[in-house]
């Protein structure tokens, strides 16, 4: 008879097995790389080179702007999810009947493929002159713009359409959370005379403020990972206008070969979402 | 002294849908009085307090505070108080802010929010407790804190929703005579919603009893268990209720299960579909009287309910003898004459 602790073992080998291969292994690798000189370009260059890709990252000025650009991505990105997310929920609580109809609307662009949101959006919403934003620009005399050509309108483009694609997972979770706040309270906090803005900023902001810390968690580290979307509708571009790390690391090791300074771009990544993950969880450790 | 609220209900009627929860509801609850809704669940007590405290809109009626129109005005501006079922704390905020909120609300300065707060804890005895979060503590405290909430506003009208049933028995005794004494201390217009027919008749000046969504009777706690004026509140006044057997006029003579009761010729000499009313300690068993078996036999500690079967109903005798009867035993009912009430079954009402 074989003992249950063993037989456990046995089931579990399997699959620690798998994640040290597609998981542990290359990250590991990756941080051996980014210690290396890998260039295919410069084949004769390759060998262990210390930090110097890391002291390179720290002077390379497009570094620094992909770097700003994830920020700005990250944080207006999830701020807007929240912002619009709330605003959305808090409207279809108070519709009686028939809520499913836009749970089930909300689903629908959370599971299509990112990169079908790009290109959807670069074809059928944005393009000039064809699209359908530019189409209603038009209509409403504002003329036409090149919403993914011109750099400015181009990162503004790339958040919306991340906010767009991702907004209905915070408006249904948020809409989760409202739904269960006790009626009572509320009952309570109009015969203490506690208007509507003030039963809001005090009894139900208060109430969601799990479900908000769980929604910045949860879409900072998808923003922070953000690709496919992006890569489809701009390719980073115009020029390097909407190349946040994701997209610097991945043209610097595959259109440009340079696997060393490639990893290291993709350490720092995994470091600043690591970090990131990290303070939000001791937040929401610390307020529960 | 501040003069108290009048409270006047005029032909309140609520309906959600086509099920009609009130009809057509009247009363005046009078200054610093403290009143109690009596009545099972679904009566329509709790709706009714929930419209005193603008909560529920109704169909039908008018409602005054002290002579004037309330009737559309929202919660807030009502001024009164209320101690919800569930107490409805801010899990949130710490007691201290759950007690301060309706102040913070109402733009109470903050020296005096700190006063107020204190003196209304110091009176429900949770002064200790103000740090905490209505999670940490027990029901009787979280009930306390609601208590404290309540009061500390010093509002017109108090509105408690059956404030004790979430305790336990013990602390339940404990906590109704510090409610008593409260109204008692402050002399606010209360308006108490129990199921409990001991809390109503203990606490209340006047008992409003409700029943299928009717006001059936408005009375002194004594008036309403001696005098209950229809069947309905008949059979559901007093612990255990009042056995209700059917009865005839004969010849000007009352008859239960073809036994004579007493001479009734006064008032009727042959009417037939009456019920007579008789409460559980006024039955005595005996040699003669009504057929009847012993069905269950019920020990109360001091005293027991001894449930007989008169033709297929259950009737209860309470007695605080110690009787040697067992279960399927035939024995002899009769019922005390002097005590009996007498109700057209048509009607429903006391004759």
């Amino acid at each position: 008879m074989m003992s249950e602790k063993s037989f456990a073992t046995y089931l579990i080998t399997p699959s620690i097995i798998v994640l040290l291969l597609t998981t542990t292994f290359p990250i590991l690798y990756l941080i051996w790389s980014s210690f290396q000189n890998i260039n295919l370009a410069m084949p004769w260059m390759d060998g262990f080179v210390g930090f110097k890709n890391y002291i390179e990252m720290f002077q390379d000025k497009q570094f620094w702007k992909s770097f700003r650009l994830t920020i700005t991505y990250t944080a207006s990105t999830v701020i807007l999810q929240l912002i619009i997310g709330l605003g959305l929920a808090l409207l279809v609580l108070k519709i009686p009947k028939a809520q499913w109809v836009f749970r089930l609307m909300a689903i629908l662009p959370i599971v299509l493929a990112p990169v079908v949101v790009g290109l959807f959006w670069r074809t059928l919403m944005l393009a000039p002159d064809f699209g359908i934003i530019d189409f209603f620009t038009k209509t409403i005399g504002l003329g036409s713009f090149a919403w993914l050509s011109e750099p400015r309108l181009a990162v503004i483009s790339v958040i919306l359409i991340h906010t767009w694609q991702w907004t209905p997972f915070a408006f249904l979770v948020l809409l989760a959370s409202l739904a269960s706040l006790p009626t009572d309270l509320y009952e309570a906090a109009k015969i203490d005379k506690a208007p509507a803005y003030k039963r809001f900023f005090y009894i139900t902001l208060p109430l969601i403020r799990p479900a908000i810390i769980i929604i910045i968690i949860i879409r900072s580290m998808v923003a922070l990972s953000a690709y496919a979307a992006i890569y489809a509708a701009t390719r980073g571009g115009p020029g390097t206008a909407t190349e946040i790390l994701n997209l610097y690391a991945y043209r610097t090791s595959f259109l440009e070969v340079n696997f060393g300074y490639g990893s290291t771009l993709a350490v720092f990544i995994l470091l600043i979402t690591i970090t990131v993950a990290g303070i939000l969880y001791s937040i929401r450790k610390k307020r529960s | 002294m501040d003069k108290g609220l009048k409270i006047e209900i005029k032909n309140i009627t609520k309906k959600y849908g086509k099920v009609t929860i009130l009809e057509d509801v009247n009363l005046t609850i009078e200054p610093n009085e403290f009143f109690a809704f009596l009545g099972p669940s679904g009566s329509g007590k709790t709706t009714t307090l929930r419209i005193l405290a603008g909560l529920e809109e109704i169909n039908n009626g008018q409602i005054f505070f002290n002579s004037k129109d309330i009737t559309q005005s929202s919660p807030g501006s009502r001024d009164v108080a209320m101690v919800f079922q569930s107490y409805a704390l801010y899990p949130h905020m710490s007691v201290f802010e759950n007690i301060s909120f309706p102040l913070k609300m109402d733009g109470v300065k903050k020296n005096q929010i700190n006063e107020f707060v204190k003196q209304a804890s110091q009176r429900v005895k949770i002064e200790h407790l103000l740090n905490r979060k209505p999670g940490q503590l027990s029901g009787g405290q979280q009930q306390r804190v609601a208590l404290a909430r309540a009061i500390v506003r010093k509002p017109k009208l108090f509105l408690l929703d059956e404030p004790l049933s979430n305790l336990d028995a013990k602390l339940r005794l404990e906590t109704r005579v510090e409610l008593k004494n409260l109204h008692k201390s402050l002399n606010v217009t209360t308006v108490y919603v129990t199921h409990d027919q001991e809390e109503a008749m203990t606490l209340a000046n006047r008992i409003g009893v409700f029943l299928k969504g009717k006001l059936m009777q408005v009375g002194t706690p004594k008036e309403i268990f001696d005098n209950p004026a229809s069947l309905d509140v008949a059979g559901f006044i007093g612990n255990p209720p009042m056995n209700l057997l059917d009865a005839e006029i004969v010849d000007g003579k009352l008859v239960v299960e073809g036994k004579l009761i007493k001479n009734y010729s006064t008032i009727f000499k042959n009417k037939k579909d009456l019920v007579v009313g008789i409460r559980p300690n006024d039955i005595s068993l005996g040699e003669d009287g009504i057929e009847a078996k012993v069905y269950l036999i019920e020990q109360l500690g001091d005293s027991s309910i001894i449930n007989l079967h008169i033709n297929k109903k259950i009737v209860k005798h309470k007695t605080g003898e110690n009787l040697t009867l067992e279960e399927g035993e035939d024995v002899k009912v009769s019922l005390n004459p002097d005590k009996i009430y007498l109700f057209d079954k048509i009607t429903g009402l006391k004759i």
